[in-house]
């Protein structure tokens, strides 16, 4: 019960109450009034019919005294009048029925007026003829209470009515603030440190909102701080500050994460553009004009790859590199073509007597993306290929033809598998620090041959993806989940599944995934849904959608191989995931990188303060352990403790 | 219609007509708290004492006295107590108590030792009542004096409902009959009996005769001098 309601009906109450006894005092005064007024009618009617009757000497002319008591009787207010002589006869006796009247009666017995009677005696001269007997007719007297009654009760229920909606108004004006109050505090319970506007005129309530403000205030400042050095962190390590894209290591890092986000990721393309007789060109201008005409290739690069390739950046030297993903080989063509034709341009323009030219190499793969120094050689290939075509040429080439070939076969297998369930999932735990505890159990898929072999995810998600089998996956894996927990797997920790971004895009399978959440309520909350930092980023808006249905449902939400990309701060902020993994090549360079340690602690800083855990993923070595703790991170995943077990 | 209807109600009930007690105990002598006794001699100095315990004797001994038959000793007892009430000596409201009329409890008028007609009336009508007189004999009476030329007001007392009553009078030492007191115009009669009249249903209901308001009044202070 909200404070307003409590306080309404206390003054309701309150109000009930006093409006109920004034009506009570009301009707009991009119009641004894009119019983007085009853009483003193009667007396007076007595004693002048006892004066009248007394002229007659004589009450033996029965006619007579029925004609004088008659006038007196038929005017109705009476409901007896009876002469009495003295010998204890009745003269003359005149009763009135009591009529029916529009008095309800419960009410003549809650209220009832005692008629009074009254007696006069009759005398003439010294000798008494008997006396006069009166009795009133509370009729009328019920009657006038009765409309009183209900005139009063009618006047008091207005009045009543009147002051509740003056209550209700003058207390929703009063606990406007206390409202916004609420959706403050509530906002700061889900770590959304927003501040409250408005000020409220009561003392008590301008403290909290300003000790609130003042709160909010200084944590969102501490978190834009934080935020601010991750930020400048990143841009140290994994910027170049020639071009402002990405360095070589920011590049690396963030195609791995692309490599590893296989339920995403279905084919790419990488290439290498070379500037050649660089060098010669930069000790003829100088290194201020070579500089120059690297932030411009840097910017051309950027411009042509503007919502088309994934990542790009400057290698180092005179060498520029971008990757697309899920990409098409006409779209391929278009993007190459394009960043060709802008940098002949500007080649054309800095340096023509200095004979500079490029070679572009791009190697493309269908399927699985390949580690990274495997694409990385094979784009070098490519180059050595343009290169041998002469300047400023290019070169498109298949990574693993096979692959290629072979796509409409893997297509079958999965389709089959998927109608016949072929799948096992596995389990790996991630453990909590300190302490070492399971914090949580990732689950991966496999899919199994008709013999049951198992077959890594790696080889056959990115198929999968490809051939948009995907969101039928990962609705089979949240099927098999569940009935492996409702098979009673009481003493297991929750359990991470991942979710790929074509399954969020999928209206279908997401209402199919929602829909098993339903009718599996109380497993709900022994979920946590991954979403790889790709791609959440990739379709933010659903993903804030997808995570705010899963949680209200109970389950939670987390992202996966976080590289730290451009803007991911504000898709933390946006999806409040429950932990946030970090990509594997954290865990590589924590031990030898100091900056990278700095990043990572930056980030812990501003996790703490959203509530959100930090895990390490692809933990091979026991001794990364100590740092990962000294860095206060919440948890670690990795082989170094155990390897995946089957559990369905 | 209503003419019939009514004659034959009249004719066909006859109506059981009971007295009832009415306020017991008030008004007389031996319901003097020592409390009042005191507070009248603070009001109205030492001789009143002795005048209240001069009535409370009285009453004991005409109790004690009283034998024999039932007429004869009632009319000796109105004999003693118009008697005893008649030598407090007789003054004006207006210059006894200060205002035009003042109905006093007998104690009042015993103690400040001074009465007016009607004082004389209330005084003999409640020690009557103590001494066992029913009530429904005795009669307060608003009279014209032709004699003084005043309204005037006196005990009557009615061996049975149809006699000449006797009447005490503050103004004449003897008890004479009415037809005796040529000089005496009778206007209205009371008392304080209660009926038990008869209802429809078979129950009955009590009515009060003390219709008067100085009657009223004079029944009120009797009730606040029990609790001096």
């Amino acid at each position: 019960m909200t404070l307003r309601r409590q306080l309404i009906t206390a003054v309701s109450l309150l109000f009930f109450v006093l409006l109920a006894g004034v009506e009570a005092i009301y009707l009991f005064n009119a009641r004894a009034q009119l019983q007085q007024q009853l009483g003193s009618q009667a007396q007076d009617s007595a004693t002048a019919l006892a004066l009248r009757l007394a002229l007659l000497r004589d009450l033996s002319d029965e006619v007579m005294v029925e004609t004088i008591v008659n006038p007196v009787f038929d005017r109705g207010y009476f409901r007896e009048i009876a002469v009495v002589s003295t010998d204890g006869r009745a003269v003359v006796r005149k009763v009135l029925r009591p009529s029916p009247g529009d008095v309800p009666e419960w009410f003549t017995q809650l209220l009832p007026i005692e008629a009074p009677g009254a007696q006069s005696l009759i005398s003439s001269g010294w000798r008494e003829l008997g006396r006069v007997v009166v009795q009133s007719q509370p009729n009328f007297a019920y009657q006038q209470l009765w409309h009183a009654g209900v005139q009063a009760i009618a006047l008091l229920l207005a009045a009543y009515l009147l002051a509740i909606a003056a209550t209700t108004a003058f207390l929703a004006m009063l606990l406007r603030p206390l409202q916004e109050i609420e959706r403050a505090a509530m906002a700061i319970g889900e770590r959304n440190f927003r501040t409250i506007s408005l000020m409220p005129r009561a003392r008590e309530l301008a403290r909290v909102v300003s000790a609130m403000n003042d709160m909010s205030g200084r944590i969102r400042q501490m978190l834009e701080e934080e935020s601010g050095r991750a930020e400048a962190l990143r841009r140290e390590a994994f910027i170049d500050p020639v071009t402002g894209l990405y360095n070589r290591r920011g590049f690396q890092r963030q195609l791995q994460s692309l490599i590893k986000s296989k339920g995403d990721v279905y084919s790419g393309a990488l290439a290498l553009v070379e500037i050649s007789s660089f060098g010669q060109f930069n000790a003829a201008v100088g290194y201020k004009r070579g500089d120059d005409a690297l932030a411009l290739l840097g910017g051309a690069l950027a411009k042509a790859c503007e919502g088309k390739a994934a990542v790009y950046g400057r290698l180092g030297g005179a060498g520029y590199s971008f990757a697309a993903i899920n990409i098409g080989t006409a779209e391929l063509e278009g993007l190459v073509n394009g960043v060709c034709r802008q940098f002949g341009m500007i080649l054309a323009e800095q340096g023509a007597e200095h004979r500079l030219g490029y070679h572009c190499g791009v190697t493309r793969c269908d399927g699985a993306l390949p580690e990274f120094s495997a694409l990385m050689s094979a784009a070098d290939h490519a180059v050595q290929r343009a290169r041998e075509k002469g300047d400023n040429q290019h070169e498109i080439e298949a990574f693993d033809v096979a692959v290629a070939e072979g796509s409409q076969a893997w297509r079958a297998r999965i389709e089959q598998a998927l109608d016949e369930r072929r799948f096992a999932l596995f389990a790996q735990n991630a453990f909590g620090l300190p302490g070492r505890t399971p914090a949580h159990s990732e689950v991966t898929v496999r899919m199994l041959t008709s013999d049951g072999e198992p077959i890594p995810a790696a080889q056959f998600l990115p198929m999968a993806a490809r051939h948009g089998l995907i969101a039928r996956l990962d609705c089979v894996v949240v099927e098999k989940l569940l009935d492996y927990l409702s098979k009673g797997a009481a003493g297991t920790p929750v359990m991470a599944i991942n979710i790929s971004s074509h399954t969020i895009a999928d209206p279908e399978a997401t209402r199919r995934i929602l829909g098993l959440l339903d009718a599996r309520k109380s497993l709900a909350g022994r979920l946590v849904f991954e979403m790889t930092e790709f791609g959440a980023m990739h379709e933010w808006t659903l993903a804030q959608r997808f995570s705010e249905e899963v949680r209200r449902r109970g389950a939670r939400f987390a992202l996966d191989n976080f590289g730290l990309l451009q803007e991911s701060l504000m898709l933390v902020n946006a999806l409040r995931p429950h932990y946030i993994k970090l990509s594997a090549g954290y865990s590589r360079e924590l031990a030898r990188n100091a900056d990278c340690r700095f990043l990572v602690a930056s980030l812990v800083k501003i996790a703490r303060a959203l509530d959100i855990g930090i895990f390490a993923q692809a933990v091979e070595d026991e001794s990364l352990v100590p740092l990962l703790q000294e860095l206060e991170i919440s948890g670690y995943q990795g082989y170094a403790t155990e390897v995946p077990v089957r559990i369905a | 219609m209503r003419i019939a209807t009514t004659a034959l109600s009249s004719a066909a009930i006859c109506v059981l007509l009971v007295a009832a007690a009415a306020a017991a105990e008030l008004g007389f002598s031996r319901s003097m708290t020592p409390g009042l006794i005191a507070h009248r001699e603070k009001q109205f100095g030492a001789g009143a004492r002795a005048r209240l315990e001069g009535w409370k004797s009285f009453v004991g001994q005409a109790t004690a006295s009283e034998t024999g038959a039932r007429p004869a000793a009632e009319a000796r007892l109105l004999r003693a107590v118009n008697g005893f009430f008649n030598r407090v000596p007789s003054m004006t409201d207006l210059a006894h108590w200060g205002v035009e009329d003042y109905w006093a409890t007998p104690s009042e008028s015993l103690a400040s030792n001074g009465a007016d007609c009607e004082d004389y009336a209330i005084a003999k009508y409640f020690t009557l009542k103590e001494l066992g007189v029913p009530i429904a004999r005795l009669r307060l009476v608003y009279a014209k004096s032709t004699r003084s030329r005043e309204a005037h007001m006196v005990l009557a007392y009615y061996p049975d409902p149809r006699a000449d009553p006797l009447i005490l009078d503050n103004l004449q030492g003897s008890i004479e009959s009415a037809s005796e007191r040529s000089d005496l115009i009778p206007v209205y009669t009371f008392n304080d009996e209660e009926l038990l009249w008869p209802q429809a249903g078979g129950s009955t209901v009590r009515l009060s005769a003390a219709s008067n308001r100085k009657w009223k009044d004079v029944l009120d202070k009797l009730e606040r001098e029990l609790t001096l």
